[in-house]
């Protein structure tokens, strides 16, 4: 029998589902099935008594697929009913449902499933059952969670849940009041309020929170007092739905309320949740205040504030802080023009071009990154304004707020201005920064030619990692092929001998003395196979030599690259390099750095202290590749960072 | 994938000393590798099994940020954590003596689903910011008491639906809002299906787990095995299932391209099937189809995977690791000085940081993550009720009948109330 249920409601969930697949039942099923289904409303509600508590026995069923069949079948009507065709279903359903939550030799959790069902169709000819059920030590919860739902259209039902409460325990006491304050039982008020004064803390808890959703301004002196007197807890409760209720208010009457919150704030959280009333029901005449509390010793304030006058809307409130601008003292005309950005309205632009033009170096440096995030401001006219400052900003800080603007604003015409800078002689990061950026916006243009003179530019002087970095991959996409590795200083002129299996064995060993010079006419024999050294040169603008290219794939295995730099003199530098996967260096016959690990090529990943003699310095690397491909690649800098482009021996 | 330049914008203002004046010395945003204890945020963890962990192994890397608590109904996870965090960090399983601490400035929320509406507003009510893991409700209805709560109390809120950090969703809708694949008019988003099966067996919960404050205000109900851990998802009472826990990411990138972020649809029909075996009951297939007002269709199927935008003169796909476009030269655009640009998010972390330090609205903030799972809600809601249902976003209601209006909310089990 369980089988044949079962075979007979899989096909229904799917038709219930997707449509269109007629159940295959047995008789008694498929009858009492199709009957729930029919077309004829009179069928349906002759079948609806017989088949919930029928379907209702075998939820929660040890076989799931009984639970899920019948709970589909159930949905399937309920959801179906929600709707206008199938009004009529609702009477009969929820009658059917609401006794089946009270039948007793039901299990709990089916009768509960009949109240959850229920609460989607019931009305208030339910409400009477309901309100006995919620006594129900199975069921009294989900029948107070069915009133609770139905409220909004079961007449009663909200009514039911207050008249529950005054011989209820505490706890259900604060079931009931949570499921008024849900139900929005605005009628409640006073009942629920009564019970301010109870002894039980969580019941005076529930209260203070319920009176948020359904009190009104009669509510607020209750509430103050609650705040006042209460523990703290109490307090942040009673506080909030003053706050709510305030939110419910007229603007005129919920005004007080926000600047009383405000007043008498005990921290930052209720100074800004008062300040943040006042700003919403004073709109523009809150400005004054706001403005003030750009300077409030606490940083969610001044957050609150700034955020709060950046998006209050009319142009007025732009007009109003332009006018504050030139009067206020310097932190709060900063503290203004950051608000200011974010208003991109055309008064906010203008104040921020007059900001650009003070006579205060601190108040220009605001500006310029300001006018650069408002969207009113024209990109043009902005980098105009930074191209004119730029040559005169003598202030680091100031100065450093131009080249922070231009990385934003990244205006072509911004090139040559800052080119001259750095013929100048000025070459710091944060310049190659933000001619990195502007360069990005020539390429977009169509300069490439511009373009590529800078990321070489940046090469040939970055001392950061993620500039170098940078510059190489816009010459690749902007599909520039220029000297870019040798330029960065790296090694262009390898040879290369391997690949010899066996990484592990050859981290530990190597195949020929590394301690003296390489003959590169040499061959060197591996276990009876004989490896010649081969030229490589490098082809990728980060450095990158790829192994696998030069000398053959090599899984689990070692390859050794070697390459000769000249230096004019003796000198201390570092060595820079990056592998895919492990890397063991040799400079002139002395280790001076391994990394056994996997890892993928990055450039610069290792930095090693070195010094280089005058002559020839001998770079042997023995690369160990666990699997994939593999590479090295290494260069010297100074001390400093710079790139040193030394000589190299080349095939 | 050519989206590298993408990168280089970011990396190139996240380099930039930023001037931002007004709220935080530019030493707190944390540019610099060591920040002073003293201008380091402290964070409080709220569920730190799954997710939780992981965020938790994030921010403990994270040189910006002091984890000094952490809280959860499941012992070895709490001793877990707090063997992870150290000494200084204080062990709790309620969520409330957490929100008491003064000492704590932003907490992040990482529980089942069913709890995040609530801990949320509690703890903005605490003056904590916050950062919940999506989805962000339960229920279309939590959504609006949960913005007005964050709003109330002015906190930063960063929603877990970290695509929109990543620079190829982001790249993907710029193209999209900015005309490149000229009027958009469908949008296809998909995740696969839902799982089927979990172990129906009621059992003992296991040793260490407060089962009823883990169910907390969802519906009592014996316990199953899936019920705790990652498969509590599958399961009607905690989660809206494969819809909600994808959808809202794919279907906020959806409403991120489309433009209508803190909004929605204005229709939604659909279909579905659940599962007929094993524990789970959320939904398997499903094929949901929302209109816009501007009459673009998000069409929202398990024939699918990603999120995939169609307009008159191109299409673009994108995915976890995946960015395609047809006219492929489409991937060659870059932003000009003109065009609309989204949101550059510096990391879903990073961002929320920064944003506690500046108070400003981080990328995913509340009223955009209520809005992207509401459609997921809605999906769910139409699947169920098997008609076209008109939708109201700016009121977060259906356009129904009062009864279907019903499956907006569900109330909380008692004690727990919003």
């Amino acid at each position: 029998m369980r089988t044949l249920i079962r075979a007979a409601l899989l096909p229904i969930i799917l038709w219930g589902s997707l449509g269109g697949i007629h159940a295959q039942t047995t008789p008694v099923d498929e009858d009492l099935i199709a009957r729930l289904r029919s077309d004829n409303l009179q069928t349906r509600a002759a079948a609806i008594p017989v088949a919930v508590p029928e379907l209702l026995k075998r939820v929660w069923a040890d076989d799931m697929s009984w639970h899920h069949g019948s709970l589909q079948v159930l949905r399937e009507a309920v959801w179906r009913a929600t709707g206008d065709v199938y009004a009529d279903d609702r009477r009969p359903l929820a009658a059917a449902l609401v006794k089946a939550a009270a039948d007793r030799s039901l299990s709990v959790a089916a009768r509960c499933e009949a109240l959850e069902l229920a609460s989607l169709v019931a009305s208030s000819e339910s409400v009477p059952l309901l309100a006995e059920l919620l006594t129900d030590p199975g069921v009294g919860e989900s029948a107070r969670v069915c009133l609770v739902r139905i409220a909004a259209r079961a007449s009663g039902a909200a009514g039911a849940l207050r008249s529950a409460l005054a011989s209820a325990s505490p706890e259900r006491q604060v079931a009931l009041i949570n499921g008024l304050a849900t139900a929005r039982a605005f009628f409640a008020e006073q009942a629920v309020r009564s019970w301010l004064n109870s002894p039980s803390a969580d019941v005076r808890m529930a209260v203070l929170r319920a009176l948020g959703s359904i009190g009104g301004a009669q509510s607020l002196d209750a509430l103050w007092q609650a705040a006042e007197r209460g523990s703290q807890t109490e307090r942040m409760a009673a506080l909030d739905s003053i706050l709510r209720i305030a939110e419910s208010l007229p603007a005129e009457q919920a005004r007080p309320v926000y600047e009383k919150v405000y007043a008498g704030s005990r921290d930052s959280v209720e100074k800004c949740a008062g300040l943040a009333g006042i700003a919403r029901v004073r709109q523009a005449a809150a400005v004054p205040l706001l403005t003030q509390s750009l300077l409030a010793k606490e940083p969610d304030v001044r957050g609150l504030a700034a955020l709060a006058l950046a998006e209050m809307p009319g142009s007025s409130v732009s007009i109003r802080l332009a006018e504050r601008l030139p009067v206020a003292p310097l932190e709060q005309q900063v503290a203004i023009v950051s608000v200011l950005a974010r208003r991109h309205d055309a008064p906010s632009a203008l104040a921020l071009f007059r900001a650009a033009a003070s006579e205060r170096a601190e108040l220009r440096a605001a500006a310029y990154q300001a006018l650069a995030e408002n969207r009113n401001a024209s990109r043009q006219e902005v980098a105009r304004v930074l191209a004119e400052r730029l040559p005169a900003a003598q202030d680091p800080a100031e100065r450093s707020a131009i080249l922070s603007a231009v990385v934003s604003v990244a205006h072509p015409s911004l090139l040559a201005p800052l080119m001259n800078e750095r013929e100048a002689g000025c070459g710091s990061t944060e310049l190659l920064r933000a001619l990195l950026a502007v360069a990005d916006s020539c390429a977009a243009a169509g300069r490439g030619e511009d373009a590529a003179k800078v990321y070489l530019l940046v090469a040939e002087n970055a001392t950061d990692r993620s500039l170098l970095r940078m510059a190489a991959a816009s010459l690749k996409d902007a599909a520039l092929r220029q000297d870019f590795a040798s330029r960065a200083g790296f090694v262009m002129h390898w040879w290369v001998l391997g690949p010899l299996k066996g990484r592990d064995k050859w981290s530990g060993q190597d195949a020929f003395p590394v301690d003296s010079p390489v003959d590169l006419s040499a061959k060197v024999t591996v276990d009876g196979e004989e490896f010649a050294w081969k030229p490589a040169a490098v082809g990728d603008p980060l450095g990158e030599l790829d192994l696998a290219a030069a000398a053959g794939p090599g899984e689990d295995s070692a390859c050794y690259a070697y390459a000769e730099i000249i230096s004019p003199s003796e000198r201390d530098a570092w060595l820079r390099l990056g592998s895919d996967d492990g890397v063991i260096v040799y400079l002139n016959g002395h280790k001076v750095h391994e990394f056994k690990g996997e890892r993928n090529y990055a450039l610069d990943e290792d930095s090693v202290r070195v010094t280089l003699r005058r002559g020839t310095n001998l770079l042997l690397c023995k690369v160990l590749n666990a699997g994939g491909g593999y590479s090295v690649g290494a260069r010297f800098v100074d001390l400093e960072g710079r790139p040193l482009r030394l000589e190299q021996r080349t095939p | 994938m050519k989206d590298r330049r993408l990168t280089r914008r970011s990396l190139l203002k996240a380099g930039a000393a930023l001037a931002l004046p007004a709220i935080v010395p530019a030493r707190a945003l944390g540019r610099e590798d060591k920040v002073a204890a003293s201008e380091r945020i402290t964070l409080g963890f709220i569920g730190v099994g799954g997710m939780g962990g992981a965020h938790l192994g994030g921010f403990l890397r994270n040189p910006r940020v002091d984890v000094i608590a952490v809280c959860d109904v499941y012992e070895p996870h709490l001793r877990n954590a707090r063997e992870r965090v150290g000494e200084r960090c204080l062990a709790y399983k309620d969520f409330r003596h957490l929100l008491l601490r003064r000492d704590i400035d932003a907490v992040v929320i990482s529980t089942p689903d069913h709890w995040h509406t609530l801990i949320c507003i509690r703890a903005a009510e605490a003056g904590k910011d916050i950062y919940c893991e999506k989805p962000l409700t339960y229920s279309i209805g939590e959504g609006k008491p949960l913005i007005e709560a964050v709003r109330r109390y002015g906190r930063v809120f960063q929603v877990g639906s970290q695509q929109r950090s990543d620079r190829n969703f982001r790249f993907a809708c710029e193209l999209v809002r900015n005309g490149k694949i000229g009027k958009l008019h469908t949008v296809r988003t998909g995740f696969g299906r839902g799982p089927e099966g979990g172990d129906p067996a009621i059992t003992a919960p296991p040793e260490g787990l407060d089962w009823d404050f883990y169910v907390g205000p969802a519906p009592m109900t014996p316990f199953q095995k899936g019920r705790f851990g990652f498969d509590f998802r599958w399961f009607t009472e905690y989660s809206g299932g494969i819809l909600t826990d994808w959808g809202a990411h794919h279907n906020d990138i959806a409403q991120w391209g489309t433009g209508y972020d803190g909004s929605g649809p204005v229709e939604v029909e659909g279909t579905g099937a659940f599962p007929a075996t094993g524990a789970f009951d959320t939904v398997r297939d499903y094929n949901v189809t929302f209109t816009y007002p501007n009459g673009v269709k998000l069409i929202c199927s398990n024939q699918h995977n990603g999120v995939l935008f169609q307009g008159t003169q191109g299409e673009v796909a994108v995915n976890r690791g995946f960015l395609d476009a047809s006219p492929k030269d489409l991937l060659e655009w870059r932003p000009g000085s003109g065009d609309i640009r989204l949101y550059e998010s510096p990391g879903h972390h990073n961002d929320w940081l920064d944003c506690i330090r500046t108070r400003r609205r981080p990328i995913c903030d509340v009223e955009i993550g209520v809005s992207s799972v509401n459609i997921c809600h809605l999906a769910n809601i139409a699947i169920r009720l098997g008609r076209k249902l008109r939708y109201d976003p700016a009121q977060m209601r259906i356009l129904d009948t009062p009864e279907a209006e019903s499956l907006l909310f569900r109330p909380y089990r008692a004690p727990w109330s919003l």
